[in-house]
């Protein structure tokens, strides 16, 4: 006989996978073997710096180029420009994540 | 002579009462116990008197092997002690244990104040020698009662003052644990006391039951288990008495 068990749990699972391939850290560049870490705190200072860089660009004037830690806690030098381009890296990085943990529960 | 250990009790303060017990049997005739034995007492009560009446064989016949004097453990019911002796218990719930008539009994021991069967079911010459509880337990019926009460006492303080720190949440752990290791090993069978048999999750005894995360399913044949989805699942398997209860963690990795 087979028991196929249909796991109350499965979607709980699902997030807990979610939240922790997110939490593993994002490369960028791609194939650069820099990751940077992703957690809920590290987007918000992400989000934070990309509001500065706007902030600044809003009144005419561009941030200067500064260091930001990567989750090796080696430093690495961004412009404001790559950084707009990481931030958006980052926030397609989680949204994908999403997309999956919602596919995977539409296929249970 | 014989034994005769009744009013034993009162002031025992500070001093060792197995050894104190044991004293009491020193001038005991050995020869008139007779070759059977029985204790009549509760089950945990016997327990320890039987314990101690095996220690005192032992201790006057150096030679006796006493290989176990539990019930409850595989292939007893009735203990040989080297020496001609066969060392039985019988408590007031299984009082038919008195009409085996395999092993007639010549001596009762039995806890002074607990109310013997009905003389029909005795031995006709069966000899009696009373042991007061305190003697056995080492401690008063009172005493028992409160030392029992002891881990209630202690969950409510622990509830009331400790929830959800980290040594509730450990001690939770321990409980779960103990809870495992306690886990009945024995079953009552048509033959007396037996062993409940182990098996795996590969080769489950029909019928069965499985619980997993609260959902129960019936076995009548070995399962095909599926999963609609990847992980690490807790199978609980529930076969009757006759075999152990067992949880299982199964990895599913299709």
């Amino acid at each position: 006989m087979i028991i196929n068990h249909k796991s109350p749990s499965a979607p709980a699972r699902i997030n807990e996978e979610r939240d922790a391939e997110i939490k593993a850290g994002m490369q960028w560049p791609a194939g650069s073997g820099i990751v940077y870490q992703t957690d809920p705190v590290s987007i918000s200072l992400v989000t934070g710096r990309v509001g500065k860089i706007l902030a600044y660009q809003a009144r005419g004037e561009t941030h200067p180029d500064f260091l930001w830690r990567a989750m090796d806690d080696t430093d690495h030098l961004f412009t404001p420009n790559d950084f707009l381009s990481f931030a958006i890296a980052l926030d397609d990085f989680v949204e994908i994540k999403y997309i999956e943990s919602w596919q995977k529960k539409a296929a249970l | 002579m014989g034994i005769d250990t009744t009013n034993q009790s009162g002031a025992q303060t500070g001093i060792d009462m197995t050894d104190q017990l044991l004293k009491k049997y020193e001038p005991f005739d050995i020869s008139g116990l007779g070759k059977n034995i029985a204790i009549w007492a509760p089950r945990d009560a016997a327990s320890v008197l039987a314990q101690r009446i095996a220690a005192f064989i032992k201790s006057i016949s150096p030679g006796a092997v006493i290989t176990s004097v539990d019930r409850l453990l595989p292939g007893t019911g009735m203990d040989y002690i080297e020496g001609g002796f066969n060392l039985f218990w019988v408590s007031p719930e299984d009082d038919q244990w008195f009409t085996e008539t395999a092993y007639p009994y010549e001596c009762i021991i039995y806890l002074d104040g607990l109310p013997l069967p009905g003389p029909g079911s005795l031995p006709d010459g069966c000899s009696f020698k009373s042991v007061s509880p305190q003697e056995v337990e080492k401690h008063t019926r009172s005493q028992e009662a409160l030392s029992r009460t002891d881990w209630y006492v202690i969950r409510e303080l622990e509830r009331m003052f400790l929830s959800g720190s980290e040594a509730s949440v450990e001690r939770d752990a321990l409980r779960h644990s103990a809870s495992d290791e306690l886990a009945p090993k024995y079953y009552l069978g048509p033959s007396g006391v037996e062993i409940r048999k182990d098996y795996e999750l590969e080769e489950l005894p029909l019928p069965c039951t499985l619980t997993i995360e609260g959902i129960e399913y019936e076995c009548t044949e070995q399962p095909v288990l599926e999963f609609n989805y990847p992980g690490t699942y807790e199978i609980h398997v529930n076969a009757g008495a006759q075999y152990l209860e067992k949880t299982f963690t199964y990895d599913y990795q299709p």
